[in-house]
């Protein structure tokens, strides 16, 4: 005689912690991905800001230093480092050089005559 | 290194030169005294007084057919027959057989105050447009007794050119008698150049402001003499073969090269003050205008220098 054997019924309390132990699991991989697009958000938006500061031109990079330009009662321009432009003028470095230090002529250097 | 002042000044073209080169280059020195050969080699080439320049072969050739030119010479007579042209003859570089025959026959450190004059040409002795020039094969051709002679212009288009060869080194401004170009600004700086008062040489009218550009004067004050009882200048107007007899004593013009403000200052001489006035403005230059009561007609924007003033 052939004997089959049935599993055992489980009871409602298995039941039911079977059924928890699905739940937790689920809710384990819905903040899996919740965490994974929010760690993916902010890294694209941290390249994206990074990619827009390199491509700002130079020009527009902050002034490292400040140089002042102070008229002396002779003429000359005196530079004189400060770093609050209080009543002054101010200019970037760049500017520098096309300031005249010193006027180059003090009287006309040739004059037009009729020919 | 820090930049600094160049200058040379010697005699060229029956006039003063004067050089002055802005310049860190060690080279300076070096262009200049080649500027300086530059302006040998255009006298040497354009000037109706040596009878050994192209000029003098070519005016001894009137009548023969065309001739052969060096491209110096070619060049310069293609400028001064478009000058003719945009003045519609008020300059005209034919004139020679006018000026010979009011007494301007030799250079005019030689001519002294007093002059011979020959008998006036007729009016067929002139006219730019019998000027022909063989393109293709480089030829000029004149008619018979007709004679060029490429005094202001020539010396503004080498002061243009010598500008434009040092402006390499730096900026520039060539002087040759009075007929100026710049390029560049030393330090920034605009070059301050006087105009002369031309009934008081030791005084001046003016100070400019010269950036890139030029400025030239023609007066009939300067290149005076006696002929024939007559008080002669060598401002021919076209229209008549004499001197020009216009309300205007002086004019100064500023253009973009000097080659311009020298053919000009001459046209708007010759017209007086109310059309010389009317065609720099057409052409939108700027001038200075002083006719023969002394009187200063401001044409269009001068550049006025700012803190150096006549007293």
């Amino acid at each position: 005689m052939t004997e089959t054997v049935k599993p055992p019924k489980r009871t409602a309390s298995a039941r039911r912690a079977a059924k928890g132990n699905s739940a937790a699991w689920k809710s384990g991989l819905l903040a899996l991905s919740l965490t994974t697009v929010f760690a993916g958000t902010a890294m694209i938006a941290r390249l994206d800001s990074s990619l827009q500061v390199a491509q700002q031109p130079a020009t527009e990079q902050p002034v490292q230093r400040v140089v002042v330009l102070q008229q002396q009662p002779s003429g000359e321009f005196v530079e004189r480092r400060d770093t609050s432009a209080g009543s002054f003028s101010t200019f970037s470095r760049a500017t520098i050089p096309t300031m005249p230090q010193q006027p180059v002529f003090r009287q006309p250097l040739t004059r037009t005559r009729g020919s | 290194m820090m930049a600094s002042m160049h200058e040379v000044h010697f005699r060229a073209m029956n006039t003063d030169v004067g050089i002055w080169l802005w310049s860190t280059s060690t080279q300076a020195n070096l262009a200049l005294a080649r500027a300086e050969q530059r302006f040998e080699e255009a006298e040497a080439e354009l000037s109706r007084f040596r009878p050994d320049s192209g000029l003098s072969r070519l005016n001894a050739t009137a009548g023969k057919g065309p001739q052969p030119v060096s491209p110096l010479l070619w060049t310069v007579l293609a400028h001064a027959v478009d000058a003719a042209r945009r003045t519609r003859g008020m300059f005209d570089p034919t004139l020679l057989e006018v000026l010979r025959a009011a007494g301007y026959n030799r250079s005019f450190e030689l001519l002294g105050s007093s002059a011979s004059s020959l008998p006036a040409p007729s009016r067929s002795a002139w006219g730019w447009h019998c000027i022909r020039l063989h393109e293709a094969a480089g030829l000029v051709e004149l008619p018979a007794g007709f004679g060029i002679d490429l005094g202001g212009i020539a010396k503004g288009w080498t002061v243009d050119r010598v500008a434009l060869s040092l402006a390499e080194h730096g900026a520039v401004l060539v002087d040759a008698g009075g007929d100026i170009r710049a390029v560049g600004a030393p330090g920034g700086q605009p070059w301050p150049v006087a105009v002369q008062d031309p009934f008081d040489e030791t005084q001046d009218v003016a100070v400019l402001a010269l950036g890139d550009g030029a400025v030239a004067t023609s007066s009939i004050g300067r290149r005076r003499w006696q002929s024939g009882g007559k008080t002669m200048h060598h401002l021919i107007d076209p229209r008549t073969g004499q001197p020009s007899d216009s309300d205007l004593y002086s004019v100064t013009v500023l253009a973009d090269t000097a080659e311009e403000a020298e053919v000009a200052a001459k046209t708007a001489l010759m017209l007086g003050t109310a059309a010389g006035a009317d065609w720099l403005a057409m052409q939108d230059l700027a001038g200075l205008l002083i006719d023969r009561r002394g009187q200063e007609h401001h044409i269009g924007r001068l550049p006025i220098h700012e803190t150096m003033v006549i007293a």
